[in-house]
């Protein structure tokens, strides 16, 4: 397919106004707050789109990510009395690092033990959390100040839209500069990558890396916006949800992955009255797409709207 | 013209107990053309796999161009000017076909984007794959799959290519236009050595043939005097199929330049 620049713009112009006037229209709190939680997802279900669509590596690990940020940033805050902007940059810096040693710790690894390295990873993470409750308040959570003094919810969503932009706006670059199509071949197949002349190792952990960053992005926004942060968010389901919503979505179109947390996370919101049935029809709707269109529910239509197939 | 200069050492690679490659040694000086042969499991992509860098070698060196090469990655010998094919097609299946033949140009920062885009283009026209540019290359039929891994291996613009079972499974008329393809580049500078049970073509296409058994080089030379070799014609015994080809080798059709 070939590049249609005026498109793709007007695609994205749509998509950005649309955020941009959401707070005009909705005035509820509970739905600003779901607005932004569901921006959250989708910038979750994107970094795992980054990391598995384009680069074929299948973490459970970015969950244990978010905590390992917005915990960075929460204890810096309580323990030394940093200000909140160095939480904010030392969380995001910590999970870049952790992120780093995962990549270089997995570059022999693919498929199921690239997932069993990475849930092993994930529950550690969780486990010491909880386990260490003298320090980190354990299950009953950790306390963190709020970005905003204020009650109102329209300057979080502002706060987390805009964030989700900038974000995707970094990974929609990467992934389709020379990075995303040598992230893309390594995907197919690393050994012909490399007999063609592509440093798989550098972008193996280039793409761990930045999807860590991305997902201590999220992290810190998640833990000061809600101004509560438990170990027991890292669950191993919380990482098959975000997962699902990428796989729904599209896991191999970035945009469409995105807008797969978006719009689940509204939908489990909207479904919430049915309880653990949502959660049903979530893991039927995950099955279906699986069996059936694997390219995602949101893939094509995102194709013929930008005109590119990435 | 590159100078070209390959020098394989005692080079071996075993598994185990099996011995794939057992102490061979050869070398490539200048554009030769060469073939190499052998019974099935005789170690010919072995050999290449080792010399290309997916496969570490267990002893034995490897210097092109003058530089020992062995501990390379196989990235580094493809910047280098190694270039090559697979026996069993890989292409990038879920990238279209500019795409695939846009990553080993720019892997190996062969200038900018629209550099190598047109670069693509022109490998794309001498291919006769044009029509199929923004096509995922899964939708490629065998053959037309087997003209891109060419064409990848063109865009890599490699001093020395390796191509492992080009005329397997494709039509004759696409044999010839591979063929036709080989020759041209070859001309135009590059040395290549060809894995290929196809005899016919092979020793019509040859200056130099060498072939492997259980490991061992086992005879190097001129395709005529390769063909009456009488270690050949052993190792080819079990074979009937095989050694029915190789002794009719040349006498048809063949146009060994």
């Amino acid at each position: 397919m070939r590049d249609t620049p005026v498109r793709r713009v007007s695609f994205f112009s749509v998509l950005v106004v649309a955020g941009l006037m959401v707070p005009l229209v909705v005035q509820s709190s509970y739905w600003l707050h779901v607005f932004a939680m569901a921006y959250f997802y989708g910038l979750l279900a994107a970094t795992w789109s980054f990391l598995d669509g384009y680069s074929g590596q299948f973490s459970f690990g970015n969950i244990a990510l978010v905590l390992i940020a917005g915990y960075t940033s929460g204890l810096l805050a309580k323990y030394t009395g940093a200000p909140m902007w160095v939480g904010i940059l030392l969380g995001i810096l910590a999970s870049g690092v952790v992120g780093l040693f995962i990549g270089i710790l997995c570059l022999r690894f693919k498929g199921a033990y690239l997932a069993l390295f990475t849930i092993a990873f994930a529950e550690a993470i969780r486990l010491v959390l909880n386990t260490e409750h003298r320090f980190t308040r354990g299950p009953a959570g950790l306390s963190v100040e709020g970005f905003f003094d204020t009650t109102s919810k329209v300057p979080y969503y502002y706060l987390m839209f805009a964030i989700l932009i900038v974000s995707m706006f970094i990974l929609y670059k990467m992934a389709k500069s020379k990075w995303g199509l040598f992230f893309r071949a390594v995907r197919e197949d690393d050994d012909v990558a490399s007999a063609l002349g592509v440093n798989i190792i550098r972008y193996k952990v280039i793409a761990f890396v930045v999807a860590s960053l991305f997902c201590g992005v999220a992290g810190v926004f998640y833990a000061h916006f809600n101004q509560m942060l438990a170990p027991n968010f890292g669950t191993l389901a919380t990482m098959g949800l975000v997962i699902g919503m990428a796989v729904i979505g599209g896991v191999e179109n970035l945009i469409a992955a995105t807008l797969g947390g978006i719009f689940l996370e509204f939908g489990l919101e909207s479904l919430r009255g049915f309880g653990a049935w949502r959660l049903v029809v979530f893991g039927g709707l995950l099955m279906v797409v699986v069996r059936f269109a694997r390219n995602g529910l949101l893939a094509p239509l995102c194709r013929k709207l930008t005109g590119e197939e990435v | 013209m590159t100078d070209i200069d390959l020098k394989v050492e005692s080079l071996k690679k075993h598994f185990g107990g099996v011995k794939a490659v057992d102490g061979i040694s050869f070398s490539v000086v200048g554009n030769e053309l060469i073939g190499l042969i052998g019974p099935n499991g005789s170690g010919k992509t072995t050999t290449i796999n080792t010399i290309n860098g997916l496969l570490k070698p267990t002893s034995g060196s490897i210097h092109f161009q003058g530089e020992r090469i062995e501990r390379l990655p196989p990235y580094e010998r493809a910047k280098r000017g190694l270039g090559r094919t697979f026996q069993v097609t890989r292409v990038f299946r879920r990238m279209n076909v500019m795409d695939n033949l846009l990553v080993p140009a720019l892997a190996l920062g062969h200038g900018d984007r629209k550099t190598a885009e047109a670069r693509a283009e022109e490998v794309m026209e001498f291919l006769t794959i044009t029509r199929l540019a923004y096509e995922p290359a899964q939708n490629l039929s065998g053959g037309q799959q087997k003209l891109l891994e060419l064409g990848r291996v063109l865009m890599l613009d490699p001093v020395l290519i390796f191509l492992d079972e080009p005329f397997a499974g494709v039509h004759p008329e696409l044999r010839t236009q591979i063929h036709e393809y080989i020759r041209e580049v070859h001309q135009a500078g590059k040395a290549f050595i060809i894995v290929s049970h196809d005899m016919d073509t092979i020793f019509g296409l040859s200056h130099r043939v060498l072939v492997m058994n259980e490991g061992q080089l086992i005879a190097d030379g001129d395709p005529e005097v390769v063909r009456k070799d009488e270690a050949v014609i052993d190792a080819y015994l079990g074979e009937a199929s095989e050694k029915e080809q190789l002794e009719g080798a040349g006498a048809t059709g063949g146009d060994h330049a």
